[in-house]
């Protein structure tokens, strides 16, 4: 049966939050991916997309602060889900966003409150809120250890802090995590067969986009505002949408003409994308997922870009060598699975959903997969391993563990000197690899490592 | 994620009799995560099976409150008292809106998605959603109970 237009016109944004809210909560489904769907489908003025996506973005963000604050008010185990999550939406407005006058919040979630439990628990609402409010300066005042302190201020949970900390030091931790806070921006890839720099910003400019050129990178651009995914230019193929920090892939990889280059932990296809628009055209680009539908994803891409290059195919990459030959390829691109601690301001629930298990478990697939990946190389060929997460057991460690496995592989060398300087004199890099923190370039967080097997003599 | 196409009248599906469920198997889970992708989609508050060209007693419900989102398998009306009209819609017949007389008040037996039974009792918007989907899986379609239809300019003037 149909809303009904009595019903529709009760749905503002912050309804529209905290509906897109508790699906993230309730089906686990990818906060980016749904607040993207949201905004494509809602019917909500310009004014409100904004907001909308500050507040899910931000109550997501903030959780943990909010549930610290929320349970010394309410019982948070014995609160309905949909309750807690207005308690959480309204507070997040109350002490980070200051735009909203207080008075606002709390009369739209005691409307809220009110339609969602007939009547029954407005006044529950605004009490809390009231008392809250009232408390506001002493709330913020918050002092404790720097993994307290941190957790408080930018909602990460204490492990993911001192992993921070072990990796990188006190300051570069609370850099990542607040940072890891500021809404994404949209960066855009160049499709050099199909179009130069100076026509696709003017092509952006005449679809109303505004896009700046990266200061490292020339196929890269940002977006100043809206969603780039829906141009025309983008259905034409002039331009895929990716991180900046995950076109360094490429970079490292290096691949030349005609060569023959296999990216087996493809989908969705940038980088494989990026690996073929490098080489022109010319070779071939195998581009495998283990997923039938992620796969029809890297073609669609690919007929997208006019890459005729790419060969996308389903396989596992941890049995590589049962679907091709040995040293059967110039330089193979291990883009493993991860647990995204670098790519958190794009998906804020990895804060409340990977533990440190989930590291180690992961380690062993990357490790599997590097392995596997290993047998496909050419001898004097080149062995590309990354990931959008930092810190060592994922990275850092599966390179030692491999090399220490795989005598013939040595850290490549030459692989600073094909990175843009700009990008390389940011932090010190060792030899053969490129770490990149989410607050370098307020990028993607990344980890790229290059190897080269040994020619036989 | 899938969203489904919705069935559109005349479709003879929509007026046939339901069969009842007897598995409750991943299958199933996946019928209502795509039934619930393609009612939130529609911008709907129920959907039935047949209305995304499925042949089974299963509808969902979700009109935003406390509740949440009800799913029934197999469900009966165990008991309903009461009278209300309001204006209701089907995402089966596009711009289509009429008034329909529905009881205030039902008691609903189901299953849920693993089998087990449940009751449901309803009042007011939700008992009526959940009665305008129960009907459909009887190839009972709103319109046979219309008791007066909307103009679409009528629709326009903010009463509804
Ligand atoms: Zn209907």
């Amino acid at each position: 049966m149909y809303r009904m237009k009595k019903q529709r016109e009760q749905e503002n944004v912050r309804n529209l939050a905290l509906n897109t809210l508790l699906k993230i909560e309730k089906e686990g489904a990818y906060s980016n991916l749904l607040v993207n769907q949201v905004l494509k489908t809602a019917k909500l003025p310009l004014t409100d997309k904004g907001l909308f996506t500050e507040l899910v973005y931000g109550t997501l963000q903030r959780k943990s602060t909010l549930d610290e604050i929320l349970s010394e008010y309410i019982q948070m185990n014995k609160t309905a889900l949909w309750l807690l999550m207005l308690l959480r939406l309204s507070l997040y407005q109350v002490l980070f966003l200051d735009r909203v006058p207080e008075h606002a919040v709390v009369h739209e979630a005691v409307e809220i409150a009110k339609q969602r439990s007939k009547g029954r628990l407005g006044s529950f609402v605004n009490g809390v809120l009231r008392n809250i409010i009232r408390n506001k300066e002493k709330i913020l005042l918050v002092s404790g250890s720097f993994a307290k302190q941190l957790s408080f201020q930018t909602a990460h949970p204490f492990w993911m802090i001192s992993y921070f900390k072990d990796n990188f030091g006190e300051e570069e931790a609370q850099k990542i995590c607040e940072s890891n806070l500021i809404p994404p921006k949209q960066t855009i890839r160049l499709n050099p067969l199909r179009t130069t720099r100076e026509n696709l910003i003017r092509k952006m400019k005449e679809e109303g986009f505004t896009i700046t050129p990266s200061d490292f990178l020339k196929e890269c651009f940002i977006n100043k505002q809206g969603n780039l995914a829906l141009s025309q230019a983008f259905e034409t193929g002039l331009f895929s949408i990716q991180d900046g920090s995950s076109m360094l892939v490429a970079y490292a990889s290096d691949p030349k003409e005609g060569m023959k280059v296999l990216d087996c932990c493809g989908a969705p296809g940038g980088k494989t994308a990026h690996l073929a628009e490098r080489m022109n055209g010319t070779g071939m680009v195998v581009s495998q997922d283990i997923h039938p539908h992620k796969v029809r994803l890297i073609q669609k891409n690919a007929k997208r870009l006019g890459l005729k290059n790419i060969v996308a195919q389903l396989g596992d990459a941890k049995c590589l060598t049962e679907q091709h030959p040995l040293k059967s390829f110039d330089i193979v691109l291990v883009d493993a699975p991860c647990s995204g601690l670098g790519v958190i301001r794009r998906k804020p629930e990895i804060k409340d959903e990977k533990t440190m298990e989930d590291l180690f478990r992961l380690q062993e697939i990357q490790q599997q997969i590097l392995q596997s990946a290993a047998k496909l190389v050419k001898d004097g060929g080149r062995l590309i391993y990354s990931t959008c997460t930092i810190g060592a057991i994922e990275n850092q460690n599966v390179i030692q563990h491999f090399l220490l496995q795989n005598p013939n592989f040595t850290r490549d060398s030459s692989l600073h000197a094909r990175i843009p300087t700009g990008i390389l004199n940011k932090r010190v890099q060792k030899e053969g690899e490129l770490l990149i923190l989410p607050h370098d370039f307020n990028s993607d967080g990344f980890y790229i490592c290059a190897l080269v097997k040994e020619r036989i003599k | 994620m899938a969203i489904r196409e919705i069935i559109k009248y005349p479709n003879p599906i929509l007026e046939k009799e339901m069969r009842i469920v007897e598995q409750f198997d991943s299958k199933l889970k996946q019928i209502l995560e795509d039934m619930y992708d393609t009612m939130v989609a529609y911008d709907g508050i129920g959907l039935a099976a047949p209305q995304i060209g499925l042949d089974a007693q299963i509808a969902i419900v979700d009109i935003d409150d406390q509740h949440g989102t009800i799913e029934f398998i197999n469900p009966k009306i165990i008991a309903q008292s009461g009278s209300q009209i309001d204006i209701e819609g089907c995402l089966s017949f596009p711009n289509l809106y009429g008034d329909v007389r529905r009881a205030t008040y039902v008691k609903i037996q189901a299953q849920n998605r693993l089998g087990k039974p449940f009751i449901l009792e309803a009042r007011g918007l939700l008992a009526r959603v959940c009665l305008h989907e129960i009907d459909h899986l009887h190839g009972i379609l709103f319109t046979s109970k219309v008791v007066k239809y909307y103009q679409p300019e009528e629709l326009k003037d903010g009463k509804h």
